[in-house]
């Protein structure tokens, strides 16, 4: 029993969930949500500002609990679960700390309580990041506070990590840092991520699903193969590309001279693609951030 | 446990090692909170009673000098200000420390528990320190030929009984903490408006336990006209035992099921 | 990197798959591991995991239980016979019947590609247009 074991991923699923912070609300802030993450994968949560994801993410964490509908974290209510509580671990933005008092007494407190803490780890992306272990988290500036979250995520080794917005003031480099570093500690050690982010361009890559939240509801969640696949890019001599395309629902368009690219929505068949590229036409992958743009607004309007 | 993977058996064993796991993980997030409560408390503490220190030797000098020193300035100064000491603590720790102990995976009961152990560690440590502090000054007083009675006496007369000293720092101040505590969490739960409505309910633990043991300005006058001013130490005893369990109890509802405020940088 | 159309395991797989035909990859070598791919390219390690094991269901790489993964004997050889019979039904039939259309012979054709067309011979590396 005392030989540290790895833990197992946890899988988290919310069903039909209800969230409203008062009266005054026109919209509730979860509004019959239901979604799954499958263990052991990095699963992006997409969505607006307001569209839920954080109090969503705050309900898996056990912060706080819905108004109707069913959490479970590893199959049981997370709420005042021991079990669950102590296997999440969620960094809101700047990561929760003691304000006022050394950095080093927060992360001692998470090395206390997070049983698998990495003490190692943690001493390198304080180095990595620059972050002054003697200085209070409340004097820290926006970035190293968000890299400061990023620290306690990642050196918790929690078999369900959860990263939202932790990049908030952190420049480019030290967010490719975090990727990164949360790439590498993932593949060594294996657990559920979650990562919700604005930053889409930088790290689709690393998602394996992915779910868009808008309005307090899930408009998707599926594999980010398949996300890419809803929509494709075509580029060629703008006249081709416009006789290609015409009928079809454009996402955007850009045109250099005389040559166009153009972001469509929906998959093409084997034979349209050979005739596309027969037609001289070069076919493209579409950004996840512009089909995500495209969904979210497509469900405002 | 390997041949065991599949079946009934494995399911048990699973069900009775997470168990285990679970009230591992009660016990290190109760004992983490409240080393961290106990010693940022007392970290405070220490320049808090150096500074008492400081002026009961001004206070004393002073009264020497222009010889109007009449009773104990220990008691005075300390049973006056220890315990509000710690009812300004009680306020701010746990609300510093409630959101980085559930983001670190600990659970409220815990925080409750250790929030409960931290208001009877601070109480135990400071009576002491507080009892041993106005007996070195009877002794003084004694061996100098001073009168070492106390003016506004409760249970004790003098820094000599410090038995009875102890007991009622004690009370004073682990109540003191565990009200401000919920007091603190009331407003972290309930908002500005509702969190000062509660504060007389929260405040029915002081009212209690100065009216058990009849301290100072308040608790004297108070205690006598509800003819409680000539209780002995064991009604005072009972009495703080309710004060204790009515803010025990106070705490416990406010932060059982606490949302975790967003933050709001 | 990685900006094709196709998933992106698919294009991690063409992308070793050209490694190998080039020779950059020779048989028997070792080939990065998935995590130093995740890591490399800033990748899900399962889609990197996704594209070798494709591969090695190809029988381009196989995997040495607790070393890593290896191009397979023969595997170039393999990859060439596919491209080859690829050419002909991807690259030079669409290209054909592009030259019918046109109405150009495959007498024609044939003198541009020995060079003894007006145009001269073509450039090796096959760029047209």
């Amino acid at each position: 029993m005392t030989a540290p074991t790895r833990p197992e991923p946890f899988g988290v699923e919310l069903q039909d969930v209800t969230l409203s912070f008062g009266k005054d609300e026109k919209h509730p802030a979860l509004d019959g949500l239901s979604l799954q993450v499958r263990p052991g994968t990095i699963t992006g949560l997409l969505g607006r500002n307001g569209a839920g994801k954080t109090t969503a993410l705050s309900l898996i964490a056990a912060m706080r609990r819905p108004d109707a509908g069913t959490v479970l974290v590893d199959g049981e209510d997370p709420f005042e679960n021991a079990w669950a509580m102590a296997g999440t671990q969620l960094v809101r933005e700047s990561g929760d700390t003691i304000a006022a008092t050394k950095v080093a007494d927060s992360l001692g407190y998470y090395a206390e309580l997070r049983e698998h803490w990495d003490a190692n780890l943690a001493a390198g992306l304080v180095d990595l990041f620059e972050i002054d272990l003697r200085k209070a988290p409340e004097s820290l500036s926006r970035g190293k506070r968000s890299a400061l979250g990023a620290v306690i995520g990642l050196a918790s080794r929690a078999p369900l990590t959860i990263f939202d917005e932790v990049y908030l003031g952190m420049d480019a480099p030290s967010r490719y840092a975090f990727y990164d570093a949360l790439v590498e500690d993932y593949t060594e050690h294996p657990r559920t991520i979650i990562l919700s982010s604005h930053l889409i361009d930088e790290v689709e890559r690393i998602f394996e699903d992915v779910v868009i939240v808008d309005k307090g509801r899930v408009l998707l969640a599926e594999s980010v193969e398949s996300v890419r696949a809803r929509g494709v890019s075509l580029t060629g001599t703008a006249a081709v590309v416009e006789q290609f395309v015409d009928g079809r629902r454009v996402l955007a368009r850009q045109r250099l001279g005389s040559t166009a690219q153009v972001t469509l929505f929906g998959t093409l068949d084997d034979a349209e693609r050979a005739a596309a590229t027969e037609a001289g036409l070069e076919l493209g992958a579409v950004p996840l951030q512009d089909l995500f743009v495209h969904l979210t607004r497509e469900e405002r309007s | 446990m390997t041949e065991n993977l599949a079946g009934p058996t494995a399911l048990t064993d699973r069900e009775v090692q997470r168990a285990t796991m679970r009230r591992a993980a009660e016990r290190r997030s109760l004992r983490t909170s409240a080393w961290s409560m106990c010693a940022g408390t007392w970290q405070i503490g220490v320049w808090f009673w150096a500074i008492v220190l400081i002026i009961a030797g001004i206070i004393g000098y002073v009264e020497v000098r222009t010889d109007i020193l009449d009773g104990s300035v220990i008691d005075g100064v300390v049973s006056g200000s220890a315990k509000f000491f710690l009812f300004v603590m009680g306020i701010i720790t746990p609300l510093a420390m409630i959101a980085v102990h559930v983001a670190a995976g600990g659970t409220r009961r815990s925080f409750i528990r250790s929030a409960w152990f931290t208001a009877v560690f601070l109480g135990l440590t400071f009576a002491v320190v507080a009892a041993a502090l106005g007996y070195v000054e009877w002794l003084v007083f004694r061996s100098q030929g001073w009168s070492p009675e106390l003016d506004r006496a409760q249970l004790y007369v003098d820094g000599g009984q410090v038995g009875t000293a102890f007991l009622v720092q004690l009370f004073f101040c682990s109540v003191y903490w565990l009200s401000g505590a919920a007091i603190g969490m009331g407003y972290y739960g309930f908002g500005v408006w509702r969190g000062t409505f509660a504060i007389p309910l929260f405040l029915v633990p002081l009212v209690l336990v100065e009216l058990a043991f009849q301290s100072g300005y308040f608790g004297r006058p108070f205690a006598q006209a509800v003819g409680l001013a000539d209780a002995q130490v064991l009604t005072a005893v009972v009495g703080g035992l309710l004060g204790l369990a009515a803010a025990a109890f106070a705490f416990h509802l406010v932060t059982r099921s606490v949302a975790i405020a967003p933050v709001t940088t | 990197m990685f900006d094709g159309p196709e998933p992106i395991y698919l294009q991690i797989a063409q992308q070793i798959r050209a490694q190998i035909l080039s020779g950059d990859l020779a048989e028997e070598e070792q080939v990065m591991s998935t995590t130093q791919y995740a890591t490399t390219f800033r990748i899900n390690p399962a889609t990197a995991a996704k594209a070798f094991a494709g591969l090695v269901d190809e029988g381009v790489l196989y995997k040495r239980r607790g070393v890593g993964m290896f191009v397979a004997t023969g595997a170039r050889e393999k990859l060439l016979a596919e491209h080859r019979d690829r050419y002909f039904a991807e690259v030079l039939r669409p290209a054909l019947v592009q030259a019918d259309l046109l109405g150009i012979t495959p007498a024609e054709i044939v003198d541009h590609v020995l060079g003894r067309g007006p145009q001269g011979r073509p450039t090796p590396t096959g760029e047209t247009s």
